[in-house]
């Protein structure tokens, strides 16, 4: 099939869904998709579209998430998974390094990076543009991060278009949208809501086009077209939560003082759940474990976060010894601060610290309080 | 016969189970590379060998809950260069602590039929209540990682770096869905010290906090959590099934009873 006809699409049924999977599994993917496990749906490997969420959402608010049946028998109608793709690129712990002791000499065993090739079916906009705030940190600065890079470049995503935004999603007022960017993925699908769902796909890579190129399926009709527009127009329109990007850098950058977060700190448990979710955080600490001989010492990197009393340990204490002051570092860095460290959004408005923190802390209303009280100044 | 210039370990135990000294046994094939490493100088759980102090590292278990106890641990102190606590009972006071609050007098008398044999203290108290404890290994038992960290960091000369934060980080961390948020089932992972790798959420049962509390823990703000998806007695039972006299956990078992009251 030419590129020509591949750069417009295909359009099908469930069997196009079908398609994509054998043809990514082909091509030696590792294919991952939303799947239920347990009481959630999270990121797990697929290789059948039968274990995609049919007829399943989640139900979504502050410190709460529950799993329901859906009126419509489609695969994409969910939220926010538990976890991003953050995992994948940036694993929550991995061994860097082991300097063993031979004899007067010092053995460097640098741990082998495990960069299978994987492509994630139904990526969100918000967690794709997340994506770009990991880049900047681990692979476009002065010093990438081989073992981001290689996982990184091993990723392959198929976006998808939301339909029905949770109700802790705010992805439009961060900049983002319930269709995602196509330069933020290598496919783009479409899932057209009704009784027997119709899928779109398109591709926006090279990589995206030789996946599309090997796929049977219609040409995207104009018709198509009219109804994805419409659905993406609903569900923006949808999306009531709104935490304006201007206006909360701006409230946050005169936030100033920890009084200012004393009360949300009451209510904090400092678990490092919203940390542990956010997909744009990156925090990492590394340590050492000593091998039980005595002979060789392993370098592991694991996931850190600013809610531990032990970030900012440094000589002679922590810097920010108050949960007030962690609270106060955390949001003024995503909503303030991080634009001008990297040029980028540290929110990009998907809600899990909201869903997943177990006080129930909602980080829009917390924000919107510092927005309220600016604009009453 | 040359000295042996190997750090001399003693193991002592207190008002305990045994199952935080069994901990060290369990390690098995670690364990003897740990015991060539060091002299086992008091073990009584695995050798009837005993030599004299002073001891490099001396890893306690139990608690205070005899005058003569209390002695003993002082004079444990005075010969040991460093004393870790193990476990909860060590560290906080154990389940045996539920006495603190109760009539020691007579519960001896409902047991024993000559309780005027006995010579108890009215409470059961942790180590670092008596003398200065080093470094404190929570859990009940305790993590054989943890134990063996701590131990090979010392060996090697560097400081342990055991982690003072809560159990959600483990959850996180290996992937485990909130019990607490997904499930609406009661969980003391938010104000429990880690360390135990989230053994009780990966096996889909919520924590019920035998770490004790972790350093920075707010009981007051679970407590709403708590509430929403459990009665007040379980959560009070939660708070004081193995360091019912941990401060923060008092807090939270005090709230929910609290709770009740109010409602």
């Amino acid at each position: 099939m030419s590129a020509e006809t591949a750069s417009k699409g295909r359009a099908g049924g469930r069997e196009l869904l079908d398609a994509l999977v054998t043809t990514l599994i082909a091509k030696g993917y590792r294919v991952m998709g939303p799947r239920r496990e347990g009481a959630a749906l999270q990121l797990e490997p697929i290789d059948d579209v039968d274990q995609l969420p049919w007829a399943v959402v989640d139900a979504q608010g502050p410190g709460r998430y529950r799993l329901e049946q859906y009126e419509q028998p489609v695969a994409f109608a969910h939220g926010p998974l538990a976890f991003s793709m953050r995992r994948l690129v940036s694993p929550p712990e991995e061994r860097l390094v082991t300097l063993r002791r031979k004899g007067a000499e010092l053995a460097v065993e640098p741990a082998a990076v495990h960069a299978r090739p994987t492509a994630v079916i139904g990526a969100k906009g918000c967690d794709l543009r997340a994506l770009r705030a990991q880049d900047a940190v681990f692979r476009d600065g002065a010093h990438p991060d081989p073992r981001y890079v290689a996982r990184r470049e091993a990723l392959f995503t198929v976006a998808v278009a939301c339909h029905r935004p949770a109700d802790t999603c705010f992805c439009v007022s961060r900049g983002g949208d319930v269709r995602p960017d196509p330069d933020d993925a290598d496919l783009l699908l479409t899932e057209l809501v009704s009784a027997s769902p119709r899928y779109l796909l398109e591709a926006s890579s090279d990589r995206g086009r030789e996946v599309l190129e090997a796929m049977p399926g219609d040409a995207i009709g104009e018709d198509d077209r009219v109804r994805a527009s419409g659905q993406d127009h609903a569900a923006r329109e949808a999306m009531v939560r709104a935490l304006p990007r201007e206006a909360a850098q701006a409230a946050l950058l005169a936030a100033e003082e920890t009084e200012d977060f004393e009360a949300v700190a009451e209510r904090c448990l400092a678990c490092q759940s919203c940390t542990a979710v956010c997909p744009t955080c990156f925090c990492l600490t590394v340590e050492e474990e000593p091998s039980y001989d005595g002979q060789a010492s392993t370098r592991v990197r694991r996931r850190d976060s600013c809610f531990s009393p032990d970030f900012s340990y440094m000589h002679g204490g922590a810097v920010r010894g108050s949960r007030a002051g962690r609270y106060r570092h955390w949001m003024r860095h995503k909503l303030a601060t991080w634009s001008g460290q990297w040029g980028l959004d540290g929110c990009v408005g998907c809600g899990r610290c909201t869903t997943w923190c177990p006080a129930g802390i909602d980080f829009v209303a917390e924000a919107t309080r510092h927005i309220q009280r600016q604009e009453e100044t | 016969m040359t000295e042996d210039r190997r750090p001399k370990l003693a193991v002592w135990k207190f008002a305990s189970c045994d199952g935080c000294q069994l901990s060290l046994l369990d390690c098995e094939d670690e364990l003897l590379m740990v015991a060539g490493a060091v002299q086992i100088a008091q073990f009584t759980e695995a050798t009837r060998t005993v030599l004299p102090g002073p001891y490099d590292i001396s890893l306690v278990e139990g608690s205070i809950t005899t005058p003569h106890d209390a002695e003993r641990i002082r004079e444990i102190r005075r010969s040991s260069k460093l004393l870790i606590t193990i476990g909860a009972c060590a560290t906080a006071g154990g389940v045996q602590a539920l006495r603190n609050t109760a009539d020691v007098a007579e519960m001896a008398r409902a047991v024993y039929p000559h309780p005027e044999y006995l010579d108890v203290l009215a409470t059961s108290t942790p180590i670092a209540d008596h003398v200065d404890v080093d470094l404190e290994l929570r859990g009940c038992p305790i993590d054989k990682g943890q134990l063996l960290h701590v131990l090979t960091s010392l060996l090697a000369g560097r400081p342990p770096q055991i982690r003072d934060e809560p159990v959600c980080v483990s959850c996180k961390r290996a992937g485990v869905t909130c019990i607490l948020v997904a499930e609406g089932r009661a969980c003391l992972g938010p104000v429990t010290h880690g360390g135990c790798g989230a053994l009780c959420p990966r096996y889909d049962r919520g924590c019920f906090g035998c770490y004790g509390p972790a350093g920075d823990a707010n009981p007051e703000a679970l407590a709403r959590p708590l509430a929403a998806v459990a009665q007040p007695e379980q959560v009070a039972r939660l708070y004081s099934t193995i360091n019912p006299r941990a401060e923060a956990f008092e807090r939270g078992r005090r709230l929910a009873v609290l709770g009740q009251e109010e409602t």
